[in-house]
């Protein structure tokens, strides 16, 4: 089997969410003596892209996207055993993402961070329930380029752009993108965001588009 | 005490098909002179032209606020909970009375440790989930929802609105169906993941869930609400498969749906998820309405939805939230008049939000959504 196939058969393991298969070719492939970082970048993340795209093509659903982002999460372990995965962060952009104070739905945000950990970027998630400060905190000390927001309640829309409006007084204003049920493209707008992601298979494309921009 | 009277202990209530029949006669009567909003209902959903097109907000949390109570008095105390209900329909209008609370409820009285912030929604502690491992599952337990202390204040909750109703407004009792009440004990990430990987586990928790759930329709049925809206919300693109819901869910909301029909009440659907499985939820639940946020996963707009599935129930819906937070009352009233137009011909259409309406935003653009209905909503419609 070529490298080419192996890496193919590794991403489609991913999209069918086999942690088993995924861990055996993610060995394979070490064993073959092949880089971790591009059995992830080539078989683990093309996975999850390819498994964003049918999420975003409502062909797969949310099981399935979890079951694909635990797969890349125990083929990571794998690659590298005994410690995390600290591979090129000084190059990648940096990603401050969190649930914003008040809400506590975080499987949009975790979905979020797979999308864009497969896109190569380096996200420090601060979880759910996050005060403002704390992203503030997490901004500046991390020199992060982008603050990611997300809330599925009407009721913490306040939260968010009190985050917002706290952001944009940074020495450095990093991008500000925001997701969730309640908002839309305008609302976005309102609270003074920079971009909307509609759903979390978009969330690579608005960051690049923006990031152009 | 019901206003249906008892026989043998079971509540005497019209038939569906003397409903069929009262209602036709409704019609007639809306046709010469203003109907009550329970007849305007009960006409609505046997999909006849009553006097004008119903109107509902789905005010929840948000009716704490004309009668200035707690958030945690909304959530916990039936009687100030039912005054700022009958509020909502004395102030702002409206055609219904609802016993929704908020949805962990019945989360809440499996064992779910549960936040009650002082502005937002109660929901549960998800740092403590009830369910912490797969093998949680079993240790769920069954218990009397007439005793248990959330459970019971929305069954009080129920038998208030539906004696102050007094055949004026149809009252609605709700349940969140049993995945959903999964997910706030057990997360809803972690359940999706256990669906896929232990299927089996999650239904023996689903089993107790369930003989709860049916037990507290039951007992929501026997306060003499008229129907229980049954949220079913993973029924939906936004959550799960056609085929994982039909397998997880979908016999256990039949269930709860068979005992509110076999208790005389009618069966009222919620869903707002994004491409809600309408087809499947009406194979399984059979319910008299609708109420929705957005288009079904196979129709491609409102005309297509009101010739697939307008005659097979009522469609209540479907003002967007992010319309309630951020367009001017006006631009709403414009909203729901293409609403009223496109699915309002023949009856069978109720003009409401998709979901509940923002709790703690301006009320105009639910006056709006009343306004709405009785500008543009009086039959016959002009087109």
């Amino acid at each position: 089997m070529s490298e080419r196939d192996i890496l193919k058969e590794l991403a489609g393991k991913v999209v069918e969410g086999d942690e088993e298969g995924t861990v055996t070719l993610c060995k394979k492939a070490l064993e073959s003596g092949w880089s971790p970082q591009r059995v992830i970048r080539e078989g683990l993340n093309q996975g999850m892209r390819e498994a964003g795209a049918l999420f975003d093509r409502s062909e797969i659903f949310l099981p399935e996207l979890l079951l694909a982002v635990e797969s890349v999460k125990a083929g990571i372990a794998a690659l590298f055993p005994t410690s995390s995965s600290d591979m090129e962060t000084s190059e990648k952009t940096k990603v401050v993402l969190g649930v914003v104070e008040g809400d506590v739905h975080e499987i949009g945000k975790n979905l979020v961070k797979a999308m864009l950990e497969a896109e190569g970027y380096q996200v420090i998630d601060l979880g759910f329930d996050v005060p403002p400060r704390n992203f503030l905190e997490a901004v500046s000390s991390n020199h992060a380029e982008v603050l990611a927001l997300s809330t599925m309640m009407t009721t913490t829309l306040d939260s968010m752009r009190r985050t917002v409006e706290m952001a944009r007084s940074l020495d450095t204003v990093p991008l500000i993108v925001v997701g969730g049920a309640p908002l839309n493209q305008d609302i976005a707008k309102d609270l003074g965001a920079d971009g909307y992601g509609e759903n979390a298979a978009r969330a690579p494309e608005v960051l690049r588009r923006l990031m152009i921009e | 005490m019901s206003i249906y009277p008892r026989f043998r202990g079971r509540l005497l209530r019209p038939t569906p098909s003397m409903l069929k029949g009262a209602s036709r006669l409704m019609a007639w009567h809306g046709k010469v002179c203003e109907l009550l909003p329970l007849e305007r209902v009960l006409v609505t959903l046997n999909h006849r032209e009553p006097d004008r097109v119903p109107a509902l907000t789905f005010l929840l949390g948000g009716a704490r606020r004309l009668t200035g109570i707690s958030y945690r008095d909304f959530s916990c105390n039936a009687q100030k909970a039912a005054e700022a209900y009958l509020a909502v329909v004395e102030i702002l209008g409206g055609d219904a009375l609802y016993n929704v609370i908020d949805l962990s409820v019945e989360a809440a009285d499996f064992g779910q440790e549960i936040l009650y912030p002082a502005h937002t929604t109660a929901h549960p502690d998800y740092r403590k989930p009830r369910i912490r491992t797969v093998e949680d599952y079993e240790t769920l337990e069954v218990f009397d929802p007439r005793k248990s202390p959330r459970m019971s204040t929305v069954i009080e909750l129920g038998r208030i609105l539906a004696k102050k109703a007094k055949l004026r407004y149809p009252v609605l009792g709700f349940i969140f169906g049993p995945l959903g009440v999964l997910a706030m004990m057990r997360g809803a990430q972690n359940l999706f993941l256990d669906c896929a990987r232990h299927p089996d586990k999650v239904k023996a928790g689903l089993e107790i869930v369930t003989e709860v759930l049916v037990d507290y329709a039951r007992a929501q049925c026997d306060t003499g609400v008229d129907g229980v809206m049954l949220d079913t919300l993973f029924a939906s693109q936004s959550a799960i498969s056609r085929r994982l819901w039909e397998e997880m869910e979908g016999p256990y909301a039949q269930r709860i749906a068979e005992e509110i029909r076999r208790c005389g009440a009618l069966v009222a659907l919620h869903n707002c998820g994004r491409g809600p499985y309408f087809d499947l939820q009406i194979k399984y639940i059979q319910p008299v309405v609708i109420s929705f946020a957005y288009l079904p996963d196979d129709c491609r707009d409102n005309r297509d939805l009101k010739e697939k599935y307008g005659r097979q129930t009522a469609l209540a819906g479907y003002l967007p939230t992010e319309a309630m937070v951020r367009e001017s009352p006006k631009r709403v009233m414009e909203m729901a008049r293409e609403y009223i137009q496109e699915l309002g011909p023949g009856g069978g259409f109720i003009l409401a939000t998709g979901c509940e309406y923002p709790p703690n935003h301006d009320l105009a653009n639910a006056v709006a959504l009343i306004q709405a209905a009785r500008k543009y909503g009086r039959y016959p419609l002009r087109l």
